[in-house]
Order: structure tokens, then sequence, then C-alpha cells
């Protein structure tokens, strides 16, 4: 945005970087973290954890050449349409938001499991428990309550303290360590899940026009890269030497290095933590979500259905769309046990999304050479393709791989989904468009004429009247 | 957002954004919906000078339009004049303006919602 101004509510730094922290410290980190321990032993895994970090500076830096151009909450809608057909943006974007569902279902799946686990109850009250939970924030984003900036940067502060603490004690001390892989039997797929546990801190871009100052929200991608790979990175080693193959085949297995360097006391706080991310991923996943379904419908992308608001200026349909969706999910997760197939999904959505913006950003700087850029990615348009083509194949593998076998059921389910929207795109959208495209041009004609006639009177007055 | 868009003056937008806020304070929606809902809106058309307005929502009703731009914002939002007086003719929605591109904002997307919402109460007459 060229002038700047002072806003009443602006978004501050610390804000900012809560904000991208707390979205990508999602529960199921948690697990993304175990099944990386399958491939690399518990105290190297820290060179997982950090070269995905590494990598994930490069796609820092792509979002925050994309949002200098386009700082605005729309703004992974605006440039994909201005640099690829707006048909494909449109279906990559709906895709994409796929990954919101899977991330909140999982949340409440790994919650519900881990309250269970903590208080005795078996896998039926375990599916109670995520019943609760998901209909209890359906409840409150239809009220429309959500948590304030303050009360973000306070619990995201709170998670990454907490979580390192327990890990530093975890290294200090810790038992006997369990037996790892002896060598890193797939180094690619240890790195797709290094880079999976820093997904999603990109979302913090839809806050830009919060920010009076452009350069807060590429500081504050960086201060959320810099804490979470410390914190993770902590928390993973002390995973490693704490907690076996077993324990990591759970679906809680940070709150068995919490109970067994620091008992049932040390369990109990975990859980704390586990419960404060999904407050976060609730608090992000539905709002962001369901006002980016109601403003594509607005824009006339979507059914009208979508933009019903209730009495507190809410969406409901999209709310509860993606409360109903996200139970059914967790639920089926629930009783297939296939969380693993929940972290390939995301990862495979996120890589996907990361060579795209590598892509946007390789064709703007020839379609838009000239447009002002307050941040440019170093590389230049060379390692932007390099992006592209790096995370188009781990998108790929991620795809094609459930923990440590090869399976296309993602790659089927993902074809599934972007079919169905393909199939959207291209034959229910162009009449919805031509409808849209007909009412306004009968208001503009409208509109034109009512004009018209308010200039012409005017002009008779002055004129007088003829005899 | 039309292709070809005449420029449209300070005088017509005024006049369009005091029919759109008399408008909001006749729907009993907007007011039942916004009630909660307090912004102080700086309105800016970026191709003619003068167009600036001060537009702010008090527990969901619309005060008088000010001209020219009074006090800190909660919401800045920016466009070509025909297209911010398409938002206040009703012609046009502010959210898809503003995903397309057409109108800039700076404050929180909520903010525009809650614009967008208003709009949508009034010119749906409800």
């Amino acid at each position: 945005m060229s002038e700047q101004q002072t806003l009443s509510r602006a978004l501050s730094l610390g804000g900012a970087s809560a904000i991208s922290t707390g979205l990508a410290f999602a529960a199921i980190n948690f697990l993304g973290m175990a099944q990386l321990l399958d491939y690399i032993s518990g105290p190297m895994s820290w060179i997982a954890v950090l070269t995905g970090g590494l990598l994930i500076l490069g796609v820092r830096a792509l979002f925050s050449e994309l949002n200098g151009m386009y700082p605005s909450a729309a703004g992974i809608r605006l440039w994909m349409a201005r640099a690829m057909n707006d048909r494909l943006a449109l279906i990559i974007t709906l895709t994409y938001m796929t990954a919101i569902v899977l991330v909140i279902a999982a949340d409440a799946f790994i919650i519900g499991e881990a309250i269970a686990y903590a208080f005795g109850n078996g896998r039926v009250i375990a599916i109670a428990y995520v019943a609760i939970l998901l209909v209890g924030a359906t409840w409150m984003n239809l009220l429309g309550i959500k948590l304030a900036g303050a009360a973000e940067k306070i619990v995201t502060s709170i998670v990454v303290v907490l979580t390192m603490g327990i890990g530093v004690v975890a290294i200090f001390h810790h038992g006997p360590t369990p037996a790892g892989p002896a060598a890193s039997s797939s180094p690619v797929q240890a790195l797709i899940l290094g880079i999976f546990l820093y997904t999603a801190f990109e979302w913090v871009t839809t806050n830009a026009e919060e920010v009076v100052k452009p350069k807060i929200i590429p500081r504050a991608m960086l201060i959320a890269v810099i804490v979470l790979a410390v914190s993770q990175t902590v928390f993973t080693v002390a995973m490693g030497l704490t907690v076996g193959a077993d324990g990591r085949a759970t679906a809680y297995p940070q709150l068995l290095v919490a109970q067994a360097v620091m008992g049932h006391t040390g369990m109990l706080l975990m859980l704390g933590v586990t419960a404060l991310t999904a407050v976060n991923t609730f608090n992000g996943g539905f709002v962001t979500l369901s006002r980016f379904v109601y403003a594509v419908a607005r824009e006339g992308k979507l059914p009208r259905a979508l933009t019903r608001l209730n009495d507190r200026a809410v969406p409901v349909v999209p709310v509860w769309i993606l409360g109903i969706s996200s139970l059914v999910l967790a639920v089926v997760v629930a009783v297939t046990g296939s969380w693993v197939m929940i972290v390939s999904l995301c990862a495979a959505l996120e890589m996907m999304i990361y060579a795209t913006a590598a892509f946007v950003v390789w064709r703007l700087r020839r379609r838009q050479a000239d447009t002002e850029r307050p941040f440019r990615f170093a590389g230049g348009r060379p390692l932007a393709l390099v992006f592209m083509v790096i995370f188009g194949l781990l998108a790929v593998i991620s795809s094609i791989t459930v923990g440590k076998t090869t399976s296309v059921t993602p790659l089927v389910l993902l074809a599934v989904v972007a079919g169905l929207v393909t199939l959207y795109v291209f034959t229910y959208l162009p009449r919805m468009e031509r409808r849209d495209a007909e009412e306004l041009a009968a208001r503009r004609a409208a509109r034109a004429a009512a004009r018209s006639a308010a200039a012409a009177q005017p002009a008779q007055a002055t004129d007088g009247p003829t005899s | 957002m039309s292709d070809e868009r005449e420029t449209i003056s300070a005088a017509e937008l005024e006049q369009a954004l005091k029919a759109y806020v008399e408008k909001a304070n006749a729907s009993p929606r907007a007011q039942k919906t916004l009630a909660t809902w307090t912004c102080r809106i700086h309105i800016q058309a970026t191709d003619v000078d003068d167009a600036r307005f001060t537009y702010v929502v008090e527990q969901g009703s619309s005060r008088p339009i000010v001209i020219g731009l009074d006090g800190v914002p909660d919401l800045v939002v920016r466009g070509h004049s025909f297209d911010l007086a398409e938002i206040f003719w009703g012609d046009a929605n502010p959210v898809s303006n503003y995903m397309q591109g057409a109108i800039k904002t700076q404050g929180r997307a909520d903010d525009v919602m809650r614009l967008d919402a208003m709009a949508m109460f009034i010119f749906l007459g409800q």
C-alpha cells in the first residue's frame, strides 16, 4: 500500500509473530515429529528439523515478495489470478483449503485421544471428546467468539515456553535411550517431515492489512521460523531420547515424553499444552476458512447460500460445513486409526502451495517486472524455479507415502478433491458467472439511466419553461 | 470492477455515501446484526483529489458522512472513484471488489466483512 496511515488497531511485530508461530504450531506437529524419528535417530533429528527450517526460509522469502506486492487477506486469490488462468487459480486455492479442514480434524482427534489417554478412557469416549471439542468450536464460531490478539500472544508464548521447557528437562534427565533407526532410511522423508513442522506459518500474510509498516509481516515470519526451529528441534530430540517406536506410533507421543521425565504431573501439563495448540488452530482455522469461503462466494465464485450471515455477522453455512466435515473426518480417522495419512495429505497440500508460490514469483517477475516490491526474493527467477521443482517433487513424494510405506491413497484422495473442484469450476461456475454478469449489467444500465435523468433535470431547470 | 471506468466527482460520491448512510440506518437487519460494530472508516478515491470522506459506524448506527479524513481510522478503503461509487450505489459488493483488487483496504479483514454485510442487508432490502 503506497500511502502509510496510522490505524487505531494496528498489528504489532509481536502480535504478527505470535499469529505466525501459533498457526504453525498445531497438535499435529507432534505426530510429525514422531514420524520424523522413524527416519532419523533422536540425537540426530535436529539436522532434519533445521534443514527443513532452511528451506522454509526460502518459502518465507517467496511469500514476503508476494505479500509485499499484494498486502491483502485476499492475497492468494490476487497473486495467483495474475500469474495464471483464474479457473486454475480457483481450483488450486479451493483444493488447498482442504488442508485447513484436515488440520482442524487432526487436532480435534489428537486432543480427544490425549484426553482419553490421560484419564484412562477408551476409544469410544475419545470419539465423544472429539465430538464435544468440534461442536464447541463450531458453536463458539457461530456466536462470533474469537481469540483476541493479546490472548493469542499469551497462548502461543505458553505453548512455546512449556514445550521447550519439557523438552529441555527430557534431554537432560532422560532414561535409557530407545533404539532408533540405524541410519536414515529416507533422508527425503525426514526432510519433508522437517518442513511439515513449519507449515502454515505463512498464513499470517492474511493479516497484512492490519500492519502499518510493510516490513512487519516478513519480519514476523522470520521470528516465527526461528522460534519454531528452536522449540521443535528441542522437543524432537527430546522425543527421540525418551519415547520408543511403540510410543511414537500413538496419537499422543508428546504426553509420553512429559510422562517419562516428569511423571503424571508432566503428562497433564503436556495435555494442557496440546489443548492450547488447538485453541490457536480452531481459532485461526475456523475464522480463516469460513471468512474466505464467504468472500469467494460474495465474489460470485461459490454458491450464494454460503454468504448467509447470522445475527452476529458470522457466515453460518461455511462454519457449519467446516464443523461437520471436520467432525466426520476426525471420527473416520479415530475409527480407522489413519492419522498418519492426515500428515501425508497436509504435507502434500502445503508443498503444492509452496511450489505454486515459487511459480507465481517466477511468472510475475516477468509479467509485472515494474510493480513495486517492498521485499524481493534474493535468488530471482532461477532460484524461484529451483524452489518450484523441489517443492513440486516433495509434494508428489508426500502424496505417495504414508508413514514408512508407499501408498497412492493420499494421491487418490487429493485427486478426488481436485477433480470435484475442477468439475464445479468448469460446469456450475460458468452459469453463476453468466447470471451475475447479466445482473450487474442490468444494474449498471439502470444506474446510468438514473444518472442521465438526474443530470438532465438541472439543465431543464436552468433553461426555464418553454412556451 | 469495470474495464473502462469513468471518474465520479467528489460531490456525486458524497451523495452516494449519504444515500448509503440513510439506507443503512433504515435497515433493521443491519441495525440488529451489526449492533456491536463500531468502526471509523476513511474512504479515499485514488483518482479524485478531494474525494476523501470519514464514515463512522457506532454500535451499528451510521453517523452523518464527514467530508475529509477525520480522526484515526479503524479501516481505510481506497479505490477508483467509480469502484467506490458502485459499492455505495449497491451495484457491486465491497468484498467482490476487494477480492478482485479493485479496492484496497488497511485495517482488519473483520471490518471489511462487516462493511460488506451492511451493504448486503441494505441492497437486499433486509
